[in-house]
């Protein structure tokens, strides 16, 4: 199933874009330090080499092994989501991770994959008529449900709201009447009371800040202000490298996982968001040219799945910092410091470049 | 293996999911340029807002001094901590965690959570004074204690509390009154004086104020200063007082529970010494009196706060009748030779009064001088009667009687001399022979404060200049102003007589008397009757078992050295009987001192 020379077709301006995205992460996560490479620089650099060497052998791989072991990796990746939800260690006030003696792993990023996986595969096998009956659409309801509520329970909102959404998405391009996203919307709308009461109560209050953030200024809505306000004072052009006040004096909560963006733009200002913006759409961009392009359906879905899962984590991600969604605790790709996610978004890309390189090639076994 | 229905479907909906993404993007940069763009300065005011701090700090207050050098107050420097009122700090637990590592009293944390949550814009201070033991506990902790502030300061400090505490008053922590009465900053641990000469110099002893603005980070460290403007330290102050005079009138003054003295020069009217009994430690005040000790000064019965050396008001008993004399002087009724004959009593009407020496058959022959060495009340009750009231009240008034000395200590009182305005509402006041009487003995209604008796008695002895009680030394020299209608020569005589008062076996202070070849004094005693004394208590004496608060105030005011006036002083023992047996000899003693402390 392995071949190494698929490496030399994998697109070199997407892979550029990668590390360039990666850079400026480094680059902020130094000044998030106060000038170090220690903690985070270091230990991300690392992340992004192991990442560097899954996302190889992925693009080695031929996504037709993917496809035929979609729902066994959707399995595994349950599994470990519930040991985390058996043996997992509470930290951070949150039990997210396994902890593999190596880094601490988070299952429920991994089963954002997975999941994007286990839809593909099952559309992928579904006739266009096929998918116009419920009945259909009751095994992929359930391959969201299940991990979308181990993620809440967990508790990480951000995650079950990824793994909602990206599935949605799946569903829709794989040509999911409309009907069925009319009445869903209406019954998650009839739902939101009962959903509430699953809410743990600072997710509610976050909520809850949200929606009013003048409600509580100096506690829950405190590192929205302040993200606020660093964002702001960034301006056009920013503070300057290792100059901006609010991340430096520590006004800024988070500064180099979730709000890192913030610190970014603190120091960069508008110029350097829009860089950073930009790159990603690059990405993005991307994304959709490998689906429109692939010949396989299960490669298709797959590639839209995993653009709209990292446009999810571009999106939530800003518009939170911004204060336009309640913070969730999405990190930014590729720049966010944490383990699991950079392997996770590496191993999505690998899986998008290996879709990209057609299987059918002279020389290369098809 | 891809069905054209599919692909036809997933072209349509992957353009439209696309779309649906290009628009988030679109509303999110929208978003950052309404953050970065148009509402950057908002926000850089605001991330200034929290990182700048402008601190304004509290000048060094000018020291007190005495006219010898010595140092009255000064500024103590002292470590303090103080805590930032914050929105990001979390008041309940912090204050819980200062508690038990300052021992602060509940009460005090009380105060402090309010004044927090206030959100008053200065720092509060947590306690002043730290010691080590307090200050390493602090740095160990400071980590849990965001906002927490320890920084050097200064406190008042005075090195004579109970001794000087009239007359230098003290400072305690500014209230807004205070800040908006002398429009300045609140800044932390700003005092203000309160009382004394620390209230009245204030802005002199004050200084400007200096400013600080610092760089804190979230937990509202310094991380760095941006700009310091020094304070500017405030004047000191030269005081005219000289403690160890002071000093030694507190030690004289043992014995008595409740007296006061003033010590003046004759010629310029500054005050070298002035106690009033009982007084407080002025040091209490600084970091804040304790509620109990406060309770205590202000329901205390011998009233300690107030300073009874100016707003103490005594009838003058018989110090008024140099008064007297110079009044009929004036009018031309007596001169140095005039007699008169004294009982013992006097006939007014079908009423007897009593001169004090009753028993033994009064006085006999008096003149003048007689009459002031051996205080014959006949004598002035005579002249009394034939000058009238008013004549008595002009002369007290010329002296300056009945009138704020305008030392510069606030609460001075007037006492009283009866003016015709006074007597406007009191028909025939000065017509009535009675109040007559009383006057010419400086009873009834006559009142005056020690003060004002000791500046009497200066201008009595420097050739009747008039001079103002001062406490602070000025260059400023007023021309010189003498009291009107009085002849040198009557001065002259009284002094003469002033000086039998001690000197002269018959005089009612020669108890007093030191016996010095070399020096002596001069004065007048008085008694101010406190209440009453029936003759009943006359005849058999009992007068002399009244109840402490009923007996007479002993008076005496003096004069040394007799031949060049240099000192006035004026003496009042509370409830001390005798004016002449014991208020005289305190005064002896004073100026005694005073001619060997002060040059």
């Amino acid at each position: 199933m392995f071949d190494i020379r698929r490496l030399f077709h994998v697109n070199r301006t997407v892979l550029g874009v990668i590390i360039a995205i990666v850079f400026i992460g480094l680059v902020t996560l130094f000044s998030a330090a106060n000038g170090s490479i220690h903690p985070w620089v270091i230990k991300q650099l690392l992340r992004f080499l192991l990442g560097l060497i899954i996302f190889g052998v992925i693009v080695a791989s031929d996504s037709r092994w993917w496809s035929q072991h979609a729902y066994s990796i959707y399995a595994v990746v349950l599994v470990m989501l519930i040991l985390v939800e058996l043996m997992g260690f509470v930290g951070m006030g949150a039990q997210r991770w396994l902890d593999l003696y190596i880094f601490n792993l988070q299952p429920s990023e991994l089963m954002r994959v997975a999941l994007i996986l286990a839809l593909a595969r099952y559309f992928s096998f579904l006739e266009a008529d096929e998918v116009q009956r419920f009945k259909n659409l009751i095994l992929p309801l359930m391959l969201i449900c299940v991990p979308m509520l181990l993620a809440m329970r967990q508790p990480d909102l951000g995650t079950a709201i990824l793994l909602l959404s990206s599935g949605l998405a799946i569903f829709f391009v794989s040509g999911v009447p409309w009907w069925f996203f009319t009445a869903g919307f209406v019954t998650v709308i009839c739902a939101v009371p009962i959903l509430w009461n699953f809410l743990y109560d600072y997710q509610k209050k976050r909520i809850l800040v949200f929606l009013n953030p003048e409600s509580d200024p100096t506690h829950a809505g405190y590192h929205i202000s302040q993200s606020k306000i660093a964002l702001g004072s960034g301006g056009f052009t920013g503070k300057g490298w290792l100059k901006g006040t609010q991340s430096h004096l520590n006004f800024l909560p988070e500064k180099q996982t979730d709000f890192i963006f913030t610190m970014f733009a603190e120091e960069f200002g508008l110029i350097g968001c829009l860089i950073v913006i930009s790159l990603f759409c690059i990405l993005f961009f991307w994304g959709y040219t490998v689906a429109d392009h692939t010949r396989s359906k299960f490669g298709k879905l797959v590639a839209i799945g995993i653009t709209t899962t990292l446009f999810l984590y571009v999106f939530i991600n800003i518009a939170m910092v911004m204060g336009l969604l309640p913070v969730v605790g999405v990190p930014l790709p590729f720049m966010s410091y944490g383990g699991t996610a950079m392997i996770t978004l590496m191993l999505s890309m690998g899986l998008l470049s290996s879709i990209s390189i057609p299987r059918v090639r002279k020389g290369i076994r098809s | 293996m891809i069905d054209e229905s599919f692909s036809h479907v997933f072209k349509r909906r992957s353009f439209l999911l696309g779309l649906g993404k290009g628009i988030l993007l679109t509303g999110l940069l929208g978003r950052l340029i309404h953050l970065q763009i148009f509402n950057r300065d908002y926000y850089r005011t605001l991330a200034d807002r929290n990182r700048i701090q402008t601190r304004l700090i509290a000048p060094p207050r000018g020291q007190i001094i005495d006219n010898t050098g010595k140092v009255l107050a000064i500024n103590q420097n002292v470590y303090r901590c103080l805590m930032t009122p914050d929105a990001n700090i979390n008041v309940e637990t912090e204050i819980s965690i200062l508690q038990s590592l300052l021992n602060l009293s509940t009460e005090h944390a009380k105060e402090l959570k309010k004044q927090l949550t206030q959100q008053s814009k200065i720092a509060s201070i947590v306690k002043e004074s730290l010691t080590w033991e307090e200050m390493a506990a602090l740095q160990l902790k400071l980590p849990d204690l965001p906002g927490l502030l320890i920084e050097k300061s200064q406190i008042r400090q005075y090195m004579y509390p109970e001794i000087l505490c009239h007359t230098i008053g003290y400072v305690a922590q500014a209230s807004q009154k205070d800040l908006d009465e002398y429009n300045v900053e609140p800044i932390p641990g700003l005092r203000i004086g309160k009382s004394g000469l620390e209230k009245t110099y204030q802005n002199t002893l004050n200084g400007k104020p200096g400013m600080q603005r610092v760089e804190v980070n979230a937990r509202r460290r310094i991380v760095r200063i941006i700009d310091h403007t020094s304070p500017k330290i405030g004047q000191d102050l030269h005081t005219t007082i000289n403690i160890a005079l002071q000093e030694k009138i507190i030690e004289i003054l043992e014995p008595y529970r409740n007296a006061n003295v003033v010590v003046m020069d004759v010629h310029t009217g500054a005050i070298r010494a002035m106690v009033s009994k009982p007084g407080y430690d002025s040091n209490l005040f600084v970091s804040g009196i304790k509620k109990d000790d406060w309770k205590n000064l202000l329901t205390h019965e011998d009233k300690p706060l107030i300073n009874k050396a100016l707003a103490g008001q005594y009838p003058p008993g018989s110090i008024f009748k140099m008064i007297v004399a110079l009044a009929a002087l004036n009018e031309g009724i007596v001169d140095q030779e005039s007699h008169i004959h004294c009982p013992g009593h006097y006939n007014l009407g079908s009423n007897r009064i009593h001169c004090w020496t009753w028993k033994n058959g009064g006085h006999g022959t008096v003149n003048l001088e007689r009459a002031i060495a051996e205080s014959c009340d006949v004598y002035f009750y005579h002249l009394a009667l034939k000058i009238g009231s008013l004549k008595m009240v002009e002369m007290a008034s010329r002296f300056e009687l009945g009138q704020l000395t305008g030392i510069e200590l606030s609460g001075e009182k007037k006492g009283l001399i009866p003016s015709p305005e006074w007597a406007k509402f009191r028909k025939g006041f000065f017509k009535q022979k009675g109040q007559a009487l009383n006057i010419s003995i400086g009873q009834g209604v006559v009142l005056s404060t020690p003060l004002q008796m000791a500046r009497m008695i200066a201008m009595l002895v420097n050739g009747g200049k008039i001079i103002t009680p001062h406490l602070v030394k000025t260059e400023v020299t007023h021309p010189e102003k003498f009291v009107e209608g009085i002849e040198p020569h009557w001065l002259e005589w009284i002094q003469q007589a002033m000086s039998k008062v001690v000197n002269d076996p018959k005089g009612t202070a020669h108890r007093a008397n030191p016996n010095l070849n070399d020096w002596s004094f001069g004065g007048k005693s008085g008694s101010a009757q406190v209440c009453r004394i029936t003759m009943q208590q006359r005849a058999d004496g009992t007068y002399k078992d009244l109840p402490y608060h009923l007996k007479d105030h002993a008076i005496f005011v003096g004069y040394a050295p007799i031949e060049k006036p240099q000192h006035a002083v004026s003496v009042v023992i509370e409830h001390g009987v005798s004016g002449g047996g014991v208020a005289g000899p305190v005064a002896g003693q004073i100026l005694q001192a005073a001619r060997h402390l002060y040059v």
